[in-house]
């Protein structure tokens, strides 16, 4: 059984395209690749 | 494939050649980043697209430099509605390769086809439908309206059709919510917020369905039970009166039949077209507002350049200004040339040093050189001159200007001093033989003053 209220707080505004700067900051984030060269380059110190 | 570490092309060795860089673990995420790649892609392909981000993302987890991948991301976000999450991809792609990167070609088709406003215009309305649904008042007929114009902007919109779909399950349109899902699901098959809502619509719809045969079921039942057949009576005519009265019952009957089944529906049409009209004016209006702030700030920005140059122009035009000093630089150097060496010191005492200009500056200073050096000796000589062919009065004139210019000059202060003793004027004579006594006594000039002065 749905519940519309609850349903309703799932949905979040959505945003445009000038705020693309922002979005694209958040999402560039540190991957496995990066935490590998921290570990040799500490390993190597 | 390129090494982590210093970017060079790699084989198949276990150690980069040309740095040294260990590359088994490396070799291993990029391994697997690329296995998470192709399954993101091939679940684009059958527009499972909720997993192909699942993948996708999860394969940026492991190498956010898989170029492929993100542009992959980026495309599905395009293909979805949520084009501000596909140029942030993109964008950040492009940062880890500049060049020769499809990716600069997506962003450059999106921003030439003038999709940007576009996509813009259509966040903006399906926010304000959400703030209209989410709010106090509940205007869902209001957010219904403002989402049906997103989907006509933007018809990949899955978010504002997932909204559009919970608004008429809750206003109980099962057939408008079941459309509006179709639509979301044809362009994402695997979308779950969608799926469940078709799930959720399907259940109510078999609930009522069911509900209704279990009635019918119990009518005919009833109809069964009770006994004999109902034979329809017939019964003759009773004249004209009756006539008339069934007519005019049939014509009420008729009228009532309108009030309540046509009247709500046109009733409910107008409520429709006056609510477009007011979110129509409400656009224009708010588009209005827009304009109007953009002229205002504008308008102060204007106001703010010409108060900057008129006090730009105050200072060339006004009595202190850049022109005025000019002119009585000009004046000062006239008065130099003229003789009236006092004059033109008393010129250049007005004038302000440190206004701007390097040509200003220089021709101030080196007349206020002349006029010190060149001007004091040249009076003195003019007063001295004087005084020996006995013109008091002219020789009084030059010593005053001379000390005008310094006035600690003894030389000129002595022979003042006999100007006004010749002229008569004994008390102004007096005060600058008291002046050469008390400051210069080592000086002839001092004992000569006491002697005139006891004289």
């Amino acid at each position: 059984m749905l519940d519309f209220e609850e349903e309703l707080k799932n949905f979040k505004p959505s945003k445009e395209i000038d705020q693309t700067g922002e979005t694209a900051n958040k999402r560039n984030k540190t991957d496995l690749v990066d935490i590998m060269m921290q570990m040799m380059k500490e390993k190597e110190e | 494939m390129k090494c982590y570490r210093c970017g060079s092309k790699l084989g198949r060795q276990n150690i980069c050649l040309k740095c040294g860089a260990p590359l088994d673990t490396y070799r291993l995420i990029v391994r697997r980043a690329n296995s998470l790649y192709n399954s993101g892609l091939e679940k684009a392909w059958v527009r499972d697209l909720t997993g192909a981000i699942e993948d996708l993302q999860q394969c940026l987890v492991y190498d956010k430099r898989n170029i492929d991948a993100r542009n992959l991301l980026g495309l599905i976000y395009h293909e979805i509605g949520e084009d501000a999450e596909a140029m942030a991809e993109w964008a950040i792609s492009e940062s880890f390769q500049p060049e020769d990167n499809p990716a600069t070609t997506l962003i450059k088709k999106v921003i030439d086809s003038d999709q940007i406003e576009q996509c813009n215009m259509a966040v903006r309305k399906y926010n304000h439908s959400l703030s209209l649904a989410s709010g106090i008042d509940h205007s869902y007929d209001l957010a219904l309206l403002q989402l049906q114009k997103v989907v006509r902007i933007n018809p990949k919109f899955i978010r504002a059709y997932q909204l559009m779909a919970l608004l008429y399950i809750h206003d109980e349109e099962y057939a408008k919510a079941e459309k509006a899902l179709r639509t979301a699901l044809n362009i994402n098959h695997s979308d779950a917020v969608c799926l469940r809502y078709l799930q959720e619509i399907e259940d109510k719809v078999s609930r009522r369905e069911s509900g209704r045969e279990k009635r019918e079921k119990v009518l005919l039942e009833k109809a069964n039970e009770s006994k004999g057949v109902v034979v329809p009576t017939y019964r003759e005519g009773s004249g004209i009166f009756q006539t008339v009265l069934y007519v005019f019952g049939g014509v009420i009957l008729g009228l009532l039949v309108c009030y309540f089944h046509l009247v709500p529906g046109i009733r409910q049409r107008l409520q429709r077209e006056s609510n477009e009209k007011v979110m129509s004016y409400g656009d224009m209006l708010s588009a209005k507002d827009l304009e109007l702030s953009e002229l205002k700030a504008q308008l102060e920005g204007l106001e703010a350049e010409k108060n900057s140059a008129n006090e730009q122009l105050e200072g060339y035009t006004g009595t202190d200004g850049v022109v005025a000093s000019y002119e009585k630089l000009l004046k000062a150097a006239d008065d130099y040339y003229s003789g009236e060496y006092g004059a033109a010191l008393e010129a250049l005492d007005q004038l302000d040093e440190t206004v701007s200009g390097t040509n200003y500056q220089a021709v101030y200073r080196k007349l206020k050189d002349s006029v010190n050096t060149e001007g004091m000796s040249e009076l003195y000589k003019k007063g001295y001159d004087a005084y020996q062919a006995r013109d008091f009065e002219a020789a009084r004139d030059y010593l005053t200007q001379c000390l005008v210019i310094d006035p600690d000059y003894p030389d000129a202060m002595f022979w003042l001093g006999l100007s006004y003793h010749n002229l008569g004027d004994r008390e102004k004579a007096f005060q600058y033989y008291d002046r050469l006594i008390a400051e210069f006594p080592e000086l002839s000039y001092a004992q000569r003053a006491a002697e005139l002065k006891n004289e």
